[in-house]
């Protein structure tokens, strides 16, 4: 169905959809048309390779928007090298281990691409990249090419690895090792960039699981949507020790076939689970995110990703096509995800709806389930609902996140520190009592100065009290 | 390292028994009717003599009448009186440390507890005279931390193998065919957890009681042990059922207020036909309660985390029954 019939349906989709298409504003404005050639250009490649992208990145903070958008260039670059056919394995395999060196070159471009290589122009216009690439801060550069070479090597390592390119992943590990490759780099890469900029919280160092999550929980997900259009494209992502299990002949074709259904939704929901266990790593990642462009750009793409597992988890439509989640419903998540609280409740929704869908003769029945408490858990110990506080347990209905954190600074025993202490109110009252004296003092001078007849007055008084 | 269970004949008993005994430890066993040493509890003396003969480096105390006994001055005198002689006799000079095994319910006032942790206050008033027993019980044993380093164990919704409560009571609901009512949401949180992960952390707490540094942080402590997992209410006896191969067809929700009406009704029916009600209103709003812990601090000191899933514990748990089945 395409998008208006769509919205039709949803019609409280259709204020966002609208909204978003005319009314956006940037969080820091600027205009393209003001920036040189070079970046021109570059925002040019960026709009032809993702769509999706090139809102987010716009909208970046000003000093990580070059740096962002530069890094995902080069690693659309070494990814449209990658996934050409075209190119044999001993033209492709240098060029990946050496790409990050070319970022050193003062001339760079590959046009060896096949001409149906729909990003190729990536690569033909490279120079464009790499001149802006060297007008970055040198941090950032250094960030930019450690990373690109870490993505290149581990590209290499699966073009030239043998059993993974006729029997593809076969183990769990294997498949998180892949998505490692191929999308937690990223997550790394973007980390540590922020990490420079002091745009995230440092304590994420010593949680790499975290970062690792947010591309995994993204690539899994991505992986197990696209079962169709990658088996019409002759190719499987899909780690075998699991679908075998649920294959009667080690066919993970069968699945499409309707007396198979059963076999297909379960094998689909225990990849489903394992893409869930990673999303309260997500949440967590994401508390770490200072700047408010940055959460946005972290944010979307994990909602739109637990939006979608909902989306397919047991869903048969996704053995016959390629599904979805509806423009509305995206646009809805968008304008949704601005803060740790609102993300918080969306995963909470969608593990939901999961976990009210799970029946118990699933065989990862008890798997689902327990993910889903962890999410459950783990938005609690974000935004606790109930404190032990004062030897009471107080609900935090109603409460901000300032006052929830404050509450959980104190401790469960301190004094409720609203009330000043004693000699805070004996401060207070000396303050008080001597600037009203101060004013009562030089209004009455003023007064007086101003011929005032203070002595007529108190005579008045006294003889109103006699 | 030598340990003395007191109650180690008993459901966790037979637990800590196992494990204590996998990690190398050498296990003696203190109970009433059977063990290496028989001891009654309330006898100070008898229990004072039964730790210098042994001798142990740790002390671990486990004893305590069921829940389900309803038996107050039984639960007092055990859990309370009983502790109080098990922490006077480890004031023995070979015992290093000493672990007592208190209750998560210590915590629970009847509203509902939302990744609670040690920070919770000890409920006041009490819930019922169980958990006011185990939580006086668990002052008491704390207070040998004067003398011996101590520390307490509160583990939430123990099932396992020699338990005749938790599943056992779930497979009689499929055996009664009632698998289909579903009381409220479904959406509360609950905490299940394995004896065999109760009595590894008994093991934990006691090596943290025994080393230097970690002592400091660890005695006189209490921590929460559960499965790390929590997972709604029903899910637990669907799992289970779905092992026995039995999937309800369909599931009839009944909301939580509609359940205390049926729960009341079902009281005043069996008031009269003077048979135990199969639903009360307790039962009904047990069902609908949010009721998890967090773990947190046992992680941080005692470096907890669960050795058994829930999987592996439910499996366990169903092979024993099984058997016990078998050798009738």
């Amino acid at each position: 169905m395409n998008t208006v019939g769509q919205l039709l349906l949803h019609p409280h989709e259709l204020k966002d959809v609208i909204q978003y298409k005319l009314y956006h504003e940037r969080l820091h404005p600027w205009d393209l048309e003001n920036e040189p050639e070079d970046v021109q250009e570059c925002y040019k490649l960026l709009k032809m390779t993702s769509r999706s992208f090139v809102r987010v990145i716009e909208d970046l903070n000003p000093e990580l928007r070059k740096a962002i958008m530069i890094f995902y260039l080069v690693l659309r670059a070494l990814d449209t090298i990658e996934d050409d056919m075209t190119i044999p394995n001993e033209v492709k395999v240098p060029i990946l281990n050496e790409f990050y060196t070319y970022l050193d070159r003062d001339e760079y471009h590959f046009d060896g691409n096949g001409p149906n290589e729909k990003d190729r122009l990536v690569l033909v216009e490279f120079n464009y990249i790499l001149r802006e690439y060297k007008k970055l801060k040198k941090p950032y550069q250094a960030l930019i090419q450690s990373n690109c070479q870490k993505m290149g090597e581990g590209m290499a390592k699966y073009c030239e690895d043998k059993q993974f390119n006729s029997e593809g992943i076969k183990t769990l590990a294997q498949y998180d090792e892949y998505c490692y490759y191929v999308a937690a780099i990223v997550g790394v890469g973007l980390t540590e960039i922020m990490l420079e900029a002091d745009f995230i919280n440092p304590a994420i160092k010593e949680h790499p699981e975290l970062v690792d999550s947010m591309g995994k929980f993204l690539q899994k997900t991505n992986i197990i949507r696209d079962y169709r259009e990658d088996l019409e494209d002759g190719r499987v992502f899909w780690p075998s020790d699991i679908w075998a299990k649920y294959t009667k002949n080690n066919d993970i074709s069968e699945f499409t076939k309707p007396d198979m259904i059963q076999n297909a939704l379960y094998c689909n929901s225990e990849l489903v689970c394992d893409a869930l266990r990673h999303a309260p790593d997500c949440l967590l990642y994401l508390t770490c995110v200072k700047d408010q462009s940055l959460f946005d750009f972290c944010a979307i793409p994990q909602v739109m990703a637990i939006a979608t597992l909902e989306l397919i988890f047991r869903n048969p439509e996704m053995f016959k096509r390629n599904v979805k989640i509806r423009k509305g419903t995206a646009v809805s998540l968008i304008y949704r995800a601005r803060s740790v609280r609102s993300v918080c409740e969306i995963f909470l929704e969608y593990a939901q709806r999961i976990h009210e869908r799970v029946t118990s003769d699933d065989p990862n029945y008890l798997a689902i389930e327990i993910a889903y408490g962890k999410i459950q858990q783990t938005v609690e110990s974000i935004f606790p609902s109930q404190l032990p506080v004062e030897g009471k347990v107080v609900s935090t209905a109603g409460m901000s996140y300032q006052q929830i954190q404050t509450l959980k600074k104190r401790g469960p025993n301190a004094k409720n520190q609203e009330q000043p202490s004693k000699s805070e109110l004996v401060n207070l009252y000396a303050a008080f009592g001597l600037s009203f004296l101060l004013i009562f003092g030089s209004l009455t001078l003023a007064a007086w100065m101003m011929g005032a007849r203070f002595d007529l007055v108190w005579g008045d008084i006294s003889k109103m009290i006699i | 390292m030598k340990v003395l269970i007191f109650g180690g004949a008993g459901f966790l008993g037979k637990h800590l028994q196992r494990e204590f005994t996998n990690k190398g430890w050498t296990v003696s066993i203190a109970d009433v009717t059977s063990g290496d040493v028989i001891v009654d509890l309330l006898d100070a003396e008898n229990v004072k003599q039964a730790v210098l003969d042994v001798s142990p480096d740790v002390i671990v105390h486990c004893a305590s009448p069921p829940a389900e006994h309803k038996n107050e001055k039984l639960f007092y005198a055990v859990n309370v009186d009983g502790t109080k002689n098990v922490a006077e006799a480890a004031r023995a000079p070979s015992v290093k440390a000493f672990v007592y095994t208190s209750s998560a319910s210590v915590v629970f006032n009847g509203a509902d507890l939302i990744n609670a942790n040690e920070d919770y206050p000890i409920a006041n008033p009490p819930f019922d005279s169980y958990t006011d027993s185990k939580a006086k019980g668990e002052a008491a044993a704390l207070a040998a931390d004067e003398w011996v380093p101590t520390c307490a164990i509160r583990p939430a919704g123990i099932f396992g193998e020699h338990d005749r409560q938790v599943i056992p009571g779930m497979l009689q609901v499929m055996e009664r065919g009632q698998t289909r009512f579903q009381i409220g949401s479904n959406n509360n949180l609950f905490d299940y957890t394995y004896a065999g992960n109760v009595a590894y952390a008994h093991i934990l707490a006691a090596e943290a009681l025994m080393e230097q540094e970690r002592s400091k942080l660890a005695r006189g402590q209490a921590f929460f042990i559960t499965n790390m997992s929590p997972i709604p209410f029903f899910a637990m006896p669907r799992a289970i059922w779905a092992h026995c191969g039995h999937t309800p067809s369909s599931i009839i929700k009944i909301p939580k207020d509609l359940g205390i009406i049926i729960g009341g009704i079902s009281e005043i029916v069996s008031y009269f036909t003077g048979r135990e009600p199969g639903l009360n209103r307790f039962r009904i709003k047990f069902s609908c309660a949010v009721r998890y812990y967090s773990c947190a601090k046992a992680q941080a000191i005692l470096g907890y985390t669960p050795k058994y899933t829930l999987e592996e514990g439910i499996k366990r748990s169903l092979a024993w029954l099984d058997e016990t089945k078998k050798e009738k």
